[in-house]
């Protein structure tokens, strides 16, 4: 969609290889660029992503570890601290929850509580949520980007092709805070245009990823797909929404976000993680603070249920979004008949 | 130098300490590190300790009681030392830095009670924020949009509609010319919430009027009878609202509103009368009006127009109007037709009495005539209802009781 | 005090007691400015156990890193951090070392190697095993040490942080410090390890446990640690038995041990005491020169708090900068 993919030298990439390639150039760029984790080296990591890393950069900057999540991350910190730019693997982000302290308490403070005399760059890469990726259940499905949006000082992003996926993990690894990489797992095989010329997408910019004047969609991750397809069935009975990917979760592009709700008048939120204290809570609060006499329809949602994510597809398909409900919301928030 | 003994900080949280014991009373030499005194915290009991040397001084507390943190609570002076002069203004005092953050609660909340008072009661209308900021741009009333949204809610396509209707009015309508000198005299807020049901009213009553002339040779004899043999000035209005107020009693249905397409009879009868004020057009309200002496309503009468400068009357003044006085007679009016002030279902418009000739009797006949006219709601009210009120206003102003 | 062959001049004995002395002044002035309500927060005292970061920092370099807990004024000092700037941080001053931000169990001397205090306990750990790491990948001789007490032994992350040390041989020395209290709860109730050596030799490194009230035997015991770790042979697990004169924090009613404890420890235990008749015995000062170091010491923490007090609040419109470096 956007005419940045339409570089010199396009070609098809999947999002995995993407993300691979933006680690592989930026250790090649930075020797202290250094890749940390449970079975990442000669194994690739718990989804292959980091596959042929390790006989390119061997154990200096490819390291597999003890499964010690937190003592990872705490590990991360202190070399971030001291000249190094980790990034640190979960093999799912559900087992994050183990280094939390670490990450929240201490990598997203150090600058801060310490007043500037340091800083953590770090990338805590996490793979996360469900879908496609079938039948892992309540601790290999869920989508936890929320608990770290949550805390000032982490930057968190969640790319959805493969193009943002490579500009914005190089950004990240770029970037002198910690950053919470998030890749959804359903996407890893998703292909889509990745120039061969190097870039960067800068943290903090949303994307729209189709324009309309109707209503305006958010989503991020896989959910970007299905809002794509909802616009495209939209589209067809009338309806031309706008759909807005984020990309970063926090910091949120409130300039982006907002300019297309001031247009539209209407405004769909999508996540896929459960709905309760989700990233669409704090969209919706922030657009109504700032949006509230632009809008002709109350701020919706469609997110997941309130449950942890059951095993049996019968019922782990009902716990998800899908495409029907997103068609059913916006035409609710523009009084459809 | 003396030394203060205070109530310490012993938890983060801790504002005040219980004093258990003083271990040590006045004039004791204590020694650094020696037990002054037992304190209880919500925590714990702890000792405090002595941080000097000297002759224990000035006790400013008792047992068992709640001191606050910070708190001097004695003295000790170094044997030898005499007592500061200032001691009496040390003891009780905090040494504590002063911190801001109490008055600066207090002011905040100052400022919340002041935005409470000042905001208006509002009518619940529901349409949404796009709707209602593109209105206000608009100088839409709000009342005449008809919401096609969920439940009748008012959506910005609603208000687009109306706009776009409105332009192609004012495209063969009279537009005014720009290039004249003109002065701008901004509206009142009275004045702008009168437009507003005016508006309404003119637009969305079916209203018409009855008139009928009534002889007030009657009333002026009552009203000079009362003045010069009782005292009492009574003026026309009174006698009019008070013969309304009877008249309502017996045509219920003229003391109504209309509301969401209901029919409100009263019991109460509330007659609103109108008046000029500083700010613009008000209708102060006589409560009860039918259960008032001729006094009563006189003294109401003579309050609002004390109070012509409109600002001093209260909520409960301008509330629960049932029915509508408007009284021209003092301006030389003969007659005229009033716009129904809604939800009432009706208004009675009083010209001036002025001298009339009839020829209905032996001789030419001057007497007193005041002409009325009742505008009524079609929705609700007929002429053959509304008639026989207007007929018992005439009867009872032109009778002696 | 025993004593002991040391390759220490008498000059740098006589600093480290007033390192000492000065860690001693500055703690009992905390106490006293928190009393006096001019400190907020938690304050955490290490009176009584100022030998040890005294002992270990003698061996160690500025650009050596540490990682600290929230009783940390000492491990600070000892490393060389400003008292000025580290007392106007306890005051929450702009000229602190974290400009206010932090406070006294979030402080932190980047200038002199330490990486912080870390009040999670147990929490700084893992942070001086990754700079340990980051010295192994870079090729550098730095050390990293990580101070905790005896209440971390009860955190998981510690356990990871041993293995993964020992997995990876870093350059990190682990330095327990056994003050005999986790809050109220005494060691015994918490802690199950007993045996130093053969626990760390199960990990696959050296432990040992000594006496650290004794500065020149925590110095003696630290030699062999911190020259492992600067040759790349591995972590080392040092094990200090000392004792915590005062409460948990500032004002803690101290309701689990008696009075009588706390004296008998002060008159037997106090490492200044211990160190100071130790160099008084062996000639390297007199009772003169004592008194001197001992009002060197205090007047420069008379010092540190006339400059904290002179100093400037941080500016209110910046309570939100270095949220993001």
């Amino acid at each position: 969609m956007s005419t940045r993919e339409q570089g010199t030298s396009p070609r098809k990439l999947s999002y995995l290889l993407a993300i691979r390639e933006a680690m592989q150039e930026e250790m090649r760029r930075d020797k202290n660029v250094i890749l940390l984790g449970e079975d990442v080296a000669r194994h690739g990591g718990g989804f292959g992503v980091s596959k042929e890393l390790w006989e390119e950069f061997g154990d200096a900057q490819v390291r597999n570890t003890p499964i010690s999540e937190n003592c990872l991350a705490g590990m991360a910190l202190g070399a971030a601290m001291t000249g190094c730019r980790p990034i640190l693997e979960f093999m799912f982000m559900d087992f994050s929850a183990l280094a939390i302290d670490q990450i929240c308490n201490e990598a997203a403070k150090v600058s801060y509580m310490y007043g500037g005399q340091t800083n953590a760059p770090i990338v805590f890469r996490c793979p996360q949520g469900g879908l496609s990726y079938k039948s892992a259940g309540a601790h290999h499905s869920q989508s936890l980007e929320a608990w770290y949006a949550h805390i000032p000082g982490l930057k968190v992003v969640f790319p959805a092709t493969p193009y943002d996926a490579k500009g914005l993990l190089k950004a990240a690894i770029r970037d002198p805070n910690p950053v919470v990489y998030i890749e959804h797992k359903a996407l890893y095989s998703t292909e889509g245009l990745v120039p061969e010329e190097e870039y960067l997408i800068p943290i903090g910019k949303a994307d729209i990823k189709r324009s309309g004047n109707q209503a305006t969609i958010i989503a991020a991750g896989y959910m970007l797909q299905y809002a794509l397809e909802a616009a495209q069935n939209l589209a067809i009975e009338g309806i031309e929404v706008e759909v807005i990917d984020p990309r970063t979760l926090n910091p949120m592009d409130e300039d982006c976000i907002f300019t297309s709700i001031r247009k539209t008048h209407r405004v769909v939120l999508v996540q896929e993680a459960c709905r309760s204290g989700g990233v669409a809570a704090e969209w919706g609060m922030r657009i109504n603070e700032a949006c509230f006499d632009w809008l002709d329809a109350p701020i919706t949602r469609v997110a997941g249920a309130d449950v942890p994510i059951p095993y049996a597809q019968s019922l782990e398909n009902k716990v998800w979004p899908n495409p029907t409900q997103i068609v059913d919301v916006v035409k609710n928030a523009c009084y459809f008949k | 130098m003396a030394s203060e003994v205070f109530m310490p900080r012993l938890t983060h949280d801790m504002t005040s300490g219980r004093l258990l014991h003083w271990l040590k009373k006045e004039g004791d030499l204590v020694s650094i590190g020696e037990t002054l005194f037992e304190v209880e915290t919500d925590k714990a009991v702890s000792e405090v300790q002595a941080e000097a040397s000297g002759l224990l001084q000035k006790i400013a507390f008792q047992e068992e009681q709640d001191v606050p943190v910070g708190a001097v609570m004695a003295l000790i002076i170094a044997y030898g030392e005499e007592l500061p002069v200032s001691a009496k203004g040390i003891l009780g005092k905090s040494i504590f830095p002063p911190s801001q953050d109490n008055r600066r609660v207090q002011e905040q909340n100052q400022n919340r009670d002041v935005a409470q008072r000042e905001s208006p009661p509002e009518r619940r209308v529901f349409i949404t924020p796009i709707a209602r900021k593109l209105a206000i741009e608009n100088n839409i009333d709000l009342n005449l949009l008809k919401g096609s949204g969920p439940r009748g809610k008012i959506v910005e396509a609603d208000v687009r509609a109306w706009i776009a209707q409105r332009n192609e009015l004012a495209s063969v309508a009279y537009t005014p010319v720009e290039d004249m000198a003109y002065e701008i005299i901004p509206l009142t807020d009275i004045q702008r919430i009168t437009g507003q049901r005016m508006t309404q009213s003119a637009t969305t009553i079916p209203q018409f009027t009855l008139e009928v002339d009534v002889n007030m040779a009657e009333a002026s004899r009552l009203r000079n009878f009362l003045s010069s043999q009782l005292g009492v000035k009574i003026s026309f209005t009174t006698l009019i609202t008070d013969a309304t107020a009877k008249a309502l009693h017996l045509h219920p249905r003229l003391n109504a509103t209309y509301v969401e397409g209901e029919i409100r009879c009263y019991k109460s009868i509330n007659i609103a009368v109108a008046t000029a004020t500083g700010q613009g057009l008000l209708a102060p309200v006589i409560h009860d009006a039918d259960t008032l002496t001729l006094a009563q309503i006189q003294e109401r009468i003579n309050y609002f127009q004390s109070h012509s400068d409109g600002k001093s009357f209260s909520i409960e003044d301008l509330s629960h109007a049932t029915f509508t006085l408007s009284n021209l007679g003092m301006y030389s009016i003969d007659r005229f037709t009033a716009l129904i002030n809604p939800p009432q279902a009706a208004i009675l418009a009083v010209g001036k009495i002025c001298e009339q000739v009839t020829m209905k009797t032996d001789k030419p006949l001057i007497y007193p005539l005041m002409t009325l006219r009742l505008s009524i709601d079609h929705r609700i009210l007929d002429g053959a209802t509304a008639a026989p009120f207007l007929m018992d206003v005439k009867e009872i102003l032109e009778t002696t009781r | 005090m025993s004593k002991i062959e040391t390759d220490l001049s008498p000059e740098i004995q006589l600093e480290m007691l007033k390192t000492m002395l000065k860690i001693r002044y500055f703690e009992m002035t905390a106490g006293s400015l928190y009393k006096r309500g001019l400190l907020k927060g938690g304050v955490h005292a290490c009176i009584g156990q100022e030998a040890i970061p005294v002992g270990i920092s003698a061996h160690l370099r500025t650009d050596d890193y540490i990682t600290s807990t929230h009783r940390g004024h000492g491990h600070h000092i000892a490393k060389g951090a400003d008292v000025k700037r580290l007392m106007a941080e306890l005051m929450g001053k702009e000229t602190g070392y974290c400009k206010g931000r932090g406070g006294s169990m979030h402080v932190a001397a980047f200038e002199v190697g330490s990486l912080g205090a870390f009040p999670i306990v147990a929490a700084g750990v893992p942070c001086a095993v990754g700079a340990a790491f980051s010295m192994m990948h870079q090729g550098k001789d730095q050390v990293a040490v990580a101070y905790f007490g005896d209440g971390a032994l009860g955190q998981g992350t510690i356990y990871e942080a041993f293995n993964l040390a020992s997995v990876l041989k870093l350059p990190v020395v682990f330095v327990c410090e056994n003050n005999c209290f986790a809050v109220s709860t005494r060691t015994e109730a918490t802690v199950a390890l007993k045996d130093i050596p053969s626990f760390a030799a199960s990990f696959g490194f050296t432990g040992v446990r000594e006496n650290g009230q004794d500065v020149l035997n925590v110095y003696k015991t630290a030699r062999a640690a911190i020259t492992r770790a600067r040759e790349n042979q591995g972590p080392t697990l040092l094990y200090f038995d000392t004792y915590r004169f005062e409460g948990h924090y500032f004002g803690e009613p101290e309701i689990y041990r008696t009075r009588e404890e706390v004296q008998k420890s002060r008159d037997e235990l106090d490492p200044i005491d211990i160190f100071s008749a130790y160099l008084l015995d062996a000639g390297m000062m007199n009772k003169q020169s004592r008194d001197e170091i001992e009002i060197s010491a205090r007047a420069e923490i008379e010092e540190a708090i006339e400059f904290a007090k002179q100093s400037p609040d941080p500016n209110p419109e910046e309570f939100a900068k270095y949220v993001y470096a």
